[in-house]
């Protein structure tokens, strides 16, 4: 609050300071004061206390300055972690989360976000690192937060509930062929009662049939799974694959769009679209896609395939050659990847 | 909640570095413009919590910023005081050194507002017949913006404005960087 006094009227024959009452007062100002007694209150003290209070205040501040700056670098790091999750961008949040978390390991909305990244970019054995961190913790997480991961939650975990007897049963039925897996399938179709478990055994029955050549089979049972759950990850994945073998090729874009939607940085869905487009010829696309999955992660196998099956359509052995090699020594699917590459780039194997 | 009587006391009282500030404040605006001071009170238990007593200023610039001083310097020093907490704070890292911190910066900056005090002393200021019409149609406006801030405390606009400052601000400004 500031308040200006009363101010005792001037006396214009005096012209003598109203404070020390020797000097003559100043012309010009509303009270008259001497030069002397004008700059001693403009000069009002400021109480030594007062110096005291700022001085503790500079203090811990200064002592909290000294901490910031590994903090200000993780909080930009989060800012760019919730903005590329805003866009759906969980390859590039995941990365940005790791060093929020390696600089403030204890930070609770950073685990949660950790959670719904690497759940939608299924690398469940961060996700259920985060999971086991925070569950049964009294943790203070975001409402949002928790509602985001509850859905991410839901996204995934559709995807583990395996029945643990299935690769045997697949195993015993796969020895009579097709009609095998397809009497298994409607076993599995009225027998389970879980849904999800129903679901991914319907789908691993897929897998196989897709794994034997049999695609118009499995294109049946993805749309019966997708039909009843339609955001099922895997079975949108499978079924872009296989409409790419029935050459269904805007149906299976579509499917990849569709992952793209839930996160716009899901490698095997851009990995897909740019195989289509290969087989269309359309390389320039496909090498589009290519350099996209090469800003998303440029050492991934799947890139790394792209990128040298496009320098081999556009002529260029020595970097298709060169990219095989780097295939090669990261290819831990026992060298499918690179076998299924070098066939094409050495022209024993037709690209499919 | 709101109108709880006397909580508006023992509010000030908790935040008393805010008050303390905004005096200063006033005090500094007066001797940047060379205007004398003839009393300062920074804090006490009544009202008016504090105040400054001072010659009337000779311009109607040095009048405003006197009078607006305070809403500058409180929310520039909650907003520097308590960013390194805040951003502690939101990483889940903060140390009660933080806290202190970020006390100190929410209680300056939700006394960064004017007062009505210092309001009616800059429409005493200006309603001068000699001051011009332009002066006095830019100045009104400031003087609503005070009065209506002032009274926006009965609602606890001061104390969202603190939180605001000192813990919004700082994770709006790193966003900016990300």
């Amino acid at each position: 609050m500031d308040n200006y006094p009363d101010i005792p009227p001037v006396n214009t024959e005096q012209q003598i300071c109203s404070n020390c009452r020797q000097e003559p007062a100043l012309e010009g100002f509303p009270n008259p004061f001497c030069e002397g007694c004008r700059n001693k209150f403009i000069k009002y003290p400021v109480p030594g206390w007062i110096y005291g209070f700022g001085a503790i205040i500079l203090m811990v501040m200064v002592l909290s300055i000294i901490r910031i700056p590994p903090y200000i670098s993780t909080a930009i790091e989060l800012g760019k972690a919730q903005n590329a999750m805003k866009a759906h961008k969980y390859v590039t949040a995941q990365k940005h989360l790791k060093t929020v978390l390696q600089n403030a390991p204890a930070f609770a909305n950073g685990k949660a976000s950790m959670f719904i990244a690497s759940a939608y970019n299924f690398d469940l054995e961060v996700a259920r690192q985060m999971y086991a961190e925070m569950n049964g913790v009294n943790v203070d997480i975001d409402e949002d937060l928790q509602t985001e991961a509850n859905t991410a939650m839901n996204y995934v975990s559709a995807m583990l509930a395996y029945d643990t007897t299935m690769d045997e049963r697949l195993t015993t039925a796969s020895k009579d062929s097709t009609s095998g897996l397809l009497r298994l399938y409607q076993q599995v179709d009225t027998a389970y009662a879980g849904p999800d478990v129903k679901l991914m055994s319907a789908f691993q029955i897929a897998n196989r049939l897709y794994d034997w050549g049999n695609y118009d089979a499995c294109k049946k049972i993805l749309t019966k799974i997708l039909a009843t759950s339609p955001q099922h990850y895997m079975a949108m994945q499978l079924m872009a694959a296989t409409d790419r073998h029935l050459q269904l090729y805007d149906e299976g874009i579509a499917y990849c769009n569709k992952i793209l939607e839930t996160n716009s940085e899901n490698i095997g869905a851009i990995f897909q679209k740019a195989r289509i487009e290969m087989l269309r010829k359309n390389f320039p696309k496909a090498m589009a896609y290519g350099k996209e999955l090469a800003a998303i992660d440029p050492k991934n196998i799947f890139t790394l395939e792209i990128n040298a099956l496009s320098a081999n359509a556009a002529g260029d052995k020595g970097k298709a050659n060169s990219v095989l090699a780097q295939i090669k020594t990261i290819d831990d699917s026992e060298q499918i990847v690179y076998k299924r590459t070098q066939g094409v780039i050495n022209g024993t194997e037709i690209y499919n | 909640m709101f109108f709880v009587p006397g909580l508006g006391i023992i509010i000030s009282i908790i935040t008393f570095p805010g008050i303390i500030v905004h005096e200063l404040a006033h005090q500094l605006f007066c001797r940047l413009y060379k205007v004398p001071v003839f009393e300062v009170v920074y804090f006490r238990t009544q009202n008016p919590m504090g105040y400054v007593l001072h010659e009337k200023p000779a311009t109607n610039l040095q009048a405003t910023m006197i009078s607006t001083g305070p809403f500058f310097l409180n929310t520039i020093l909650g907003f520097v005081i308590a960013f390194p907490a805040a951003v502690q704070y939101k990483l889940g890292a903060a140390y009660p050194i933080d806290y202190l911190l970020l006390y100190l910066g929410v209680s300056i900056a939700m006394h960064a507002f004017p007062s009505t005090g210092d309001a009616k002393s800059l429409w005493e200021h200006i309603s001068d017949k000699e001051t011009p019409l332009l002066t006095k149609i830019i100045v009104t406006p400031i003087i609503g913006l005070m009065y209506a801030g002032a009274l926006g405390s009965m609602v606890w606009l001061d104390a969202i404005y603190g939180f605001a400052v000192a813990v919004g601000l700082p994770f709006l400004v790193i966003r900016l960087f990300a």
